[in-house]
C-alpha cells in the first residue's frame, strides 16, 4: 500500500544504510498514538529494504515478556540471513556469551570450571546444533512468537520476514563459538582477565547473581552483539549497515532492549572510543518513554521532528552533544494523513478491494471524520467494504453514515461496532471506568480543562498525553479528533451525563468569564436560544471577522442529536415550528447557528449538503449589517465554493 | 586492507565466468589441436603433413605408407610382433629404416627402388633374428617415412628420437635416403641424440665424420675414380662432363668434381671441352631445354665419352637429347653414377631405346658374387640369387638395381654393431655407433661385399660394380672396379 506520509522515514533509512560502516547513525524513534502507522512503517521498511539488506524485526508487544537475551538471539538469527550480494554474517561473541550463560555449570571449583568450560560449551553447542540446526535457532523455538509480524504487514513484507527466519537456519554445524572467548577476557565490565574465567563469571551472574549482575550480563551481551556487527561490517562483501526494526518498544521489555542498545552503543562509541556499530535502528513507541523525563518534554533536549523532512542532516543539526546518550535519539512524531493521502490510500486499496470504488468520493468525509489517523481511516474503509452499504450518493447513504460508529466492523470472525473496535485499539489498557471518565472529559474542547473541571486529576491527562493521544497541531491540549468523536459518541449514549458534563463546563467557563467557551457547551446541551441571544448581542459589538471566529468556535460544539436522520431532517427538527415573522438578525443568526452546528459534525452532514444554506445565511447577515460586511461576503463565498482543508487542523 | 563492496553474487558470477573463460581459452585450443591431430592422424606415430597431406612418421609395419609396400610391410609387422611377443625370452632393440616412402615426381628414387630397399631390410632382419646369422638381441625393424623429398624429416626424426626411450628401444637408424641437404640435416640431428646410423645409398663424398654414422655404399669419389679407371682401361681418351648444378644436389656436385679430378692425366686423357656443361634441374621450366642444347655443343667437341653427373630421372631426358643429336654419325658413350639404379624398369627401357650406350657405376649387383666369389659373402649373395629367400618371398620383382642389397647390408651392419655392443651391459645408440669402427676383424658379410669402416664413416676398399644398360633395358654386370687397389676380401 506504500507508506503514505512517511516518505521521509524511507529516505532517512536509505541514507543510513548507505553510510560507511563506522559512521554514526541515529536511533530513529517513530512516535505516535496507537494506529498512527508505526507498524505499517516497519512493514514498509521491510518491504523496501528487506530484499537487499539484512534486517531483523522484533515486536515487544507480545503477551510473553521478551527478555533481552532472547531478543538478541532473535535479532542475530535474522541478521545472519544469507543474502545473494553479501557473505553470511556471524555472531560468534554473542553466541558464546549466550552459551556461557545459558545453563548452570555444575563444577566444584573455579579452577575445575575453568578447565572444563570449553568442553562443556562445545558439547552444548553441538547438542543445540543437532536439535535445532544451529544454536541461535533455539531462540526462535523459544521466543519466536515475539517476532510476529507488524500489524497490517503486506504479503511481500511477510514473505521477507519468513525468509529471514527460515534462511537464518544453517544446514551445517557452525564453527565453534568458543573461538572468540578472548574478547570476554578484555571486556571492562568483567573482572577476570582470563577468557575462560570470564565466561564462568558470566555463568555465575546469570544463575547465582543478583539483579545488578543480571543487568551487567545483558550489557555485556549487547556489547558482544555490537562487536560482532562491527567485525562483520569491516570485512569485504559485507553490508555497510544492518536494519533493526523494533516495534512497540514502549513496553517494559521493549524499553529494556532499547535502553541496553543505546547504553552499549554509547559505552562502546563515546566512552571506549570504538568505531560506531553499523546498526540502523528504527524503533516505534506508542508512549512517551520515562527515560526522556516528564512527558511535557521540558527536560529532554529533543523537540519532536516531523517525518516529512526527516534526514541525517536534520538529525546532525539537532542532535544534542555526544557526551549525553540522548545524542543517539532521533524522535519523529508520526503525523496524520492529509486529505490527499487519504484519497490516494483509498485508490490504492481499490487494487485489493474493488468494492470500495463507489466510495472514493467519500475521501473528504473519511478525512473529516478520522482526522487522517491511519488506523481510523483503515477501520472506516473496512466498514464501508461490508455488504449493505448504500453505494449511491444521496439521503440513504447520508442516513447510513450518520450512524457509522455503531456500524459493525468485521475483524476476522468477530464483528462489533466500529466505535468499540476503534476505542479498544486506541485506548488499549484503559479500563471501562477510565474510558467513561475520559469520555466525559472529552466533552471539553481542551482536555486539560475537562479533567480539571470534572475532577479527574492530572493522572488521566498525563496518561493521555504520554500515549500521544493529544493532537500535535495545536498548543492547547486537544484530544485527537477521531478519538474525541468516538468518545463523544459514547457520551451521547448517556444523555444525562452529556447534559451534566456540558452544564458543568458551561458554568466553569461562565465563572471564568469566557463566554465563547461557555456558549460552546450551551449549544452542546441544545440551549439554542441562549446561544443565539449571545451571538445576536455580539453581532453589532465586534468586528465581523471576530464575530465570525466566535461564531465558528461556538457552532463547532458537539451534538447528541438523533442518529437516524440526515442533515436536513436534523435541521428540520431543530428550527421552531413557527417560521420567524420577519427576517432579522435574530432569526438569521439562529438559523446559521443551527445549520453550522449540524454541518460541523461529519456524521450529521457527511456530504456537506448544508454549505449553500450557510452561504445564504451569511449573505442575509451581510444585508442586515450596514458596514464591515466584506468578511461576511467572504464567508458566504467560502461555503458556496467549499474546499476541504488538507489537514484536520484546517477547520475547527 | 580496503573493504570490497561489490555485490558478492555478481563477483561470484564474474569469477565463475572468468574461470570458465580461462578454462575455455585453454581447453578449446587443446581440443581443436586434438581434433586436428585426430584428423591429421594416420596411425600411431604417423600423421598427415604438408600440402599433400602425406602420411609421415614411424610405424612398426602396421601402417601401409603406399599400396605397393603392403606385402613387405606385412612381413615386417609380423616379424616385429613375433619379436615383441617373445621379449621375455629374448631381449630386443629397434632399428628404423628411414627414407622417403611416399614419392612424387620430385623424388629421384622410384617406388620400385624403395620397395626393394624394404625387402632387403626385411631380409637382413630375418637373417639376424632367426636365419643363418641369428644373434641376440633381436631386432624390431621400424619403418620411417620422411615424406617426398624428405620435406617432413623433422617430424619423423623427432618421432624416432622419442622412441629411444620408449618400449621400442631404438638404437639405430638406417637407409637415410639420397644425399640431400635435408637428409644431411636429419643425420646430424639423429647423431646429436646418440643414435647409430648406417646409410644405404647415400654416396655424396662430403658427408663424413659424423658421430655414429657409417655408410655401406661407395662414395661418389669412389664411383668417379672407379669409372675413370674403367674408361681408361677401355681406351677412352676424351671425355666431357655434364653436371646438374641444382642447389643441394650433393650427389651431382661431388660426382662431377671427383671425375674432373680423376680422368685427366699425363697419359693423354683429357676433358673436352675443359669446362663442364651444366643444367639446373631445380628450374623446372628450363632444365629440359638446357639438356636439349648440350648435344649440339658436344658434336662440336666430339668427346668419346660423356660423364653425366646428375640424377637418373634427368639421365633419360639427356639420353633423348643425345639420340636426337645433330651429328648422328658421331657415337657417344655415356658414363654416369649409381642413381641410375633408381630408375624404374620402364624408364630404363625408354633410355635403352635411344640406342645410346650407357655405362654406370652401381652400388651393388647380384652378379658380383658370380664374378668374384671371395669378394662377397656367399650366404648373403645367395639370398639375392634366383631361388633365394627374396625371390621366394617377393616373386616377380627383379632386384637388379642393387637397392635391396644396399638396404640389406645397412641393416646387417646395424645388426652386427648391436650384437657387438650387446657384449657390454646395455645396448645404446652410442655404443652401437662406436662398434662400427671396430669391424676390421668382424667384417659385415654384406651382399655388396665385406664391410668395415674408416673413422670418417666410409667403407674401406668398397668394390664398385660397372654396369651397362642392355637393349632390353636391363642392367648388365660388366666388372668390379675398385676405386683404388683391390676390393676388400674375406
Amino acid at each position: 500500500m506504500g507508506l503514505r506520509g512517511r516518505n521521509g522515514v524511507i529516505s532517512l533509512v536509505d541514507e543510513c544504510l548507505a553510510l560507511p560502516p563506522d559512521a554514526e547513525r541515529p536511533v530513529v524513534m517513530l512516535l505516535g498514538p496507537r494506529g498512527s502507522g508505526a507498524s505499517e512503517a516497519h512493514s514498509a521498511l521491510m518491504e523496501r529494504f528487506g530484499a537487499e539488506h539484512p534486517f531483523a524485526y522484533v515486536s515487544s508487544a507480545g503477551e510473553q515478556p521478551l527478555l533481552p537475551r532472547y531478543a538478541l538471539g532473535l535479532l542475530a538469527r535474522q541478521l545472519e540471513r544469507k543474502l545473494p550480494r553479501y557473505r553470511r554474517s556471524g555472531f560468534p561473541r554473542l553466541t558464546l556469551g549466550l552459551l556461557a550463560s545459558d545453563h548452570q555449570l555444575r563444577m566444584a571449583s573455579l579452577a575445575d570450571q575453568r578447565r572444563s568450560i570449553r568442553r562443556e560449551l562445545d558439547h552444548f553447542q553441538e547438542r543445540s546444533e543437532e536439535r535445532y540446526g544451529d544454536y541461535l535457532a533455539a531462540f526462535f523455538e523459544v521466543a519466536g512468537s515475539a517476532v510476529g509480524a507488524p500489524a497490517g504487514a503486506s504479503t511481500a513484507a511477510l514473505g521477507l520476514l519468513r525468509d529471514a527466519l527460515r534462511r537464518g537456519h544453517r544446514r551445517f554445524p557452525g564453527r565453534k563459538a568458543t573461538g572468540s572467548a578472548a574478547w570476554y577476557g578484555e571486556h571492562p565490565l568483567i573482572r577476570s582477565r582470563d577468557p575462560w574465567e570470564a565466561l564462568v563469571e558470566l555463568n555465575l551472574w546469570r544463575h547465582e547473581g543478583d539483579e545488578e549482575d543480571q543487568r551487567r550480563l545483558d550489557r555485556v551481551l549487547f556489547s558482544a552483539f555490537l562487536a560482532d556487527l562491527r567485525e562483520n561490517a569491516a570485512r569485504s562483501f559485507m553490508p555497510r549497515s544492518y536494519l533493526l526494526l523494533l516495534d512497540n518498544t514502549h513496553t517494559q521489555h521493549g524499553r529494556r532492549v532499547l535502553d541496553l542498545l543505546i547504553r552499549a552503543r554509547h559505552d562502546d562509541t563515546v566512552v571506549a572510543g570504538a568505531p560506531c556499530d553499523p546498526l540502523t535502528v528504527v524503533a516505534s513507541a506508542n508512549r512517551w518513554l520515562p527515560r526522556w523525563g516528564p512527558a511535557t518534554g521540558d527536560q529532554w533536549p529533543w523537540l519532536l521532528r516531523g517525518p516529512d523532512r526527516a534526514g541525517l542532516r536534520d538529525w546532525r543539526e539537532h542532535r544534542p552533544g555526544r557526551d549525553s546518550d540522548d545524542t543517539w535519539w532521533y524522535p519523529l512524531r508520526l503525523r496524520d494523513l492529509t486529505l490527499d493521502e487519504v484519497r490516494v490510500r483509498i485508490e490504492l486499496e481499490l487494487h485489493r478491494h474493488p468494492d470500495l470504488a463507489p466510495f472514493t468520493r467519500l475521501a473528504p468525509f473519511v478525512h473529516r471524520l478520522t482526522g487522517g489517523l491511519p488506523q481510523g481511516v483503515g477501520q472506516v474503509l473496512a466498514v464501508l467494504r461490508q455488504p449493505g452499504v448504500p453505494t449511491e450518493e444521496g439521503l440513504d447513504q447520508d442516513r447510513w453514515l450518520r450512524a457509522l460508529p455503531a456500524r459493525a466492523l468485521r475483524e476476522g470472525e468477530e464483528a462489533r461496532p466500529l466505535v468499540d473496535a476503534a476505542l479498544d485499539h486506541l485506548l488499549h489498557g484503559f479500563d471501562a471506568p477510565g474510558r467513561d471518565a475520559l469520555a466525559e472529559c472529552a466533552a471539553a474542547y481542551d482536555l486539560s480543562v475537562g479533567t480539571q473541571v470534572l475532577g479527574r486529576g492530572d493522572r488521566l491527562f498525563g496518561e493521555v498525553r504520554a500515549r500521544w493521544l493529544l493532537s500535535p497541531q495545536t498548543a492547547t491540549s486537544i484530544l485527537h479528533p477521531w478519538l474525541r468523536r468516538l468518545l463523544l459518541w459514547r457520551l451521547a449514549e448517556r444523555p444525562d451525563d452529556w447534559d451534566t458534563v456540558h452544564e458543568l463546563l458551561a458554568e466553569h467557563f461562565q465563572s471564568e468569564r469566557r463566554p465563547v467557551q461557555e456558549m460552546y457547551h450551551r449549544l452542546a446541551s441544545r440551549q439554542v436560544d441562549l446561544v443565539t441571544e449571545h451571538l445576536v448581542r455580539r453581532f453589532p459589538q465586534v468586528p465581523a471577522v471576530q464575530w465570525i471566529a466566535e461564531f465558528n468556535t461556538i457552532s463547532a460544539a458537539p451534538n447528541a442529536l438523533p442518529s437516524g436522520e440526515t442533515a436536513v431532517e436534523l435541521l428540520a427538527g431543530l428550527v421552531p415550528a413557527e417560521p420567524a415573522a420577519a427576517v432579522d438578525a435574530d432569526s438569521v443568526i439562529r438559523e446559521l447557528v443551527l445549520t453550522r452546528w449540524v454541518w460541523s459534525d461529519p456524521l450529521a452532514d457527511p456530504g456537506m449538503r448544508l454549505n449553500d444554506m450557510l452561504a445564504d445565511g451569511f449573505n442575509q447577515l451581510s444585508r442586515i449589517r450596514r458596514s464591515d460586511i466584506v468578511a461576511l461576503f467572504n464567508e458566504a463565498e467560502r461555503y458556496r465554493h467549499w474546499r476541504h482543508p488538507l489537514t484536520s487542523g484546517g477547520e475547527a | 586492507m580496503p573493504r570490497l563492496e561489490w555485490p558478492l553474487h555478481i563477483v561470484r558470477r564474474v569469477v565463475i565466468a572468468v574461470v570458465v573463460l580461462a578454462v575455455v581459452a585453454v581447453a578449446v585450443p587443446l581440443i581443436v589441436d586434438r581434433v586436428q591431430d585426430s584428423r591429421e592422424r594416420c596411425a600411431d606415430g604417423v600423421v598427415k603433413r604438408g600440402p599433400a597431406k602425406e602420411c609421415v612418421g614411424v610405424s612398426d609395419g602396421g601402417f601401409e605408407f603406399a599400396d605397393h609396400l603392403a606385402g613387405v610391410l606385412a612381413k615386417i609387422k609380423a616379424e616385429n610382433d613375433r619379436v615383441a611377443a617373445h621379449a621375455d625370452e629374448e631381449p630386443y632393440v629397434s632399428v628404423a629404416y628411414m627414407t622417403s616412402l611416399t614419392l612424387t615426381d620430385d623424388d629421384s628414387n622410384s617406388e620400385e627402388s624403395v620397395r626393394h630397399e624394404l625387402e632387403g631390410a626385411y631380409l637382413a632382419q630375418y637373417r639376424h633374428n632367426r636365419g643363418d646369422l641369428a644373434a641376440s638381441p633381436k631386432i624390431r625393424l621400424l619403418v620411417a617415412n620422411t615424406g617426398s623429398s624428405a620435406k617432413q624429416w623433422q617430424y619423423t626424426v623427432d618421432e624416432l628420437i622419442d622412441r629411444k626411450s620408449s618400449k621400442d628401444r631404438l638404437v639405430a637408424v638406417v637407409g637415410l635416403g639420397p644425399s640431400t641437404d635435408r637428409t644431411l640435416a636429419a643425420v646430424r640431428r639423429l647423431s646429436q641424440h646418440g643414435l647409430a646410423m648406417v646409410a644405404s645409398t647415400m654416396t655424396a663424398t662430403n658427408i663424413h665424420d659424423i658421430n655414429g654414422f657409417v655408410r655401406v655404399s661407395p662414395t661418389n669419389n669412389d664411383e668417379a675414380y672407379a669409372a675413370a679407371a674403367y674408361l681408361k682401361r677401355e681406351h677412352f681418351r676424351t671425355a666431357a662432363v655434364v653436371q646438374d648444378v641444382a642447389k643441394g644436389n650433393l650427389y651431382a656436385e661431388t660426382l662431377a668434381a671427383a671425375f674432373t679430378r680423376a680422368f685427366p692425366d699425363k697419359d693423354g686423357h683429357r676433358l673436352v671441352p675443359p669446362d663442364k656443361k651444366t643444367f639446373n634441374s631445380s628450374v623446372s621450366s628450363a632444365w629440359e631445354n638446357e639438356l636439349s642444347f648440350i648435344p649440339g655443343q658436344l658434336c662440336d667437341k666430339k668427346p668419346q665419352v660423356v660423364y653425366f653427373a646428375g640424377r637418373g630421372q634427368h639421365l633419360t631426358a639427356f639420353l633423348n637429347a643425345i639420340a636426337n643429336r645433330p651429328c648422328q654419325e658421331q657415337e657417344f658413350t655415356v658414363m654416369t653414377g649409381d642413381d641410375t639404379t633408381n630408375l624404374t624398369a620402364a624408364q630404363i627401357k625408354k633410355a635403352a631405346e635411344t640406342k645410346v650406350r650407357v655405362l654406370y657405376t652401381g652400388l651393388a649387383h647380384p652378379a658380383m658374387w658370380s664374378k668374384d666369389e671371395y669378394g662377397v659373402a656367399a650366404p648373403s649373395a645367395r639370398a639375392f640369387q634366383e631361388g633365394g629367400l627374396l625371390a621366394r618371398w617377393f616373386p616377380n620383382d627383379p632386384r637388379d638395381d642393387g637397392q635391396a642389397i644396399m638396404a640389406h647390408d645397412s641393416v646387417l651392419t646395424a645388426a652386427r654393431g648391436i650384437w657387438m655392443a650387446a657384449r657390454g651391459e646395455k645396448v645404446t645408440g652410442e655404443a652401437v655407433g662406436r662398434m662400427f669402427q671396430q669391424m676390421d676383424s668382424e667384417k659385415v658379410p654384406g651382399a655388396s661385399g665385406f664391410l668395415s669402416f674408416g673413422n670418417d664413416g666410409n667403407p674401406l676398399d668398397k668394390a664398385v660394380p660397372i654396369l651397362s644398360l642392355d637393349e632390353d633395358g636391363r642392367a648388365d654386370f660388366v666388372e668390379v672396379s675398385p676405386a683404388h687397389g683391390e676390393p676388400a676380401r674375406r
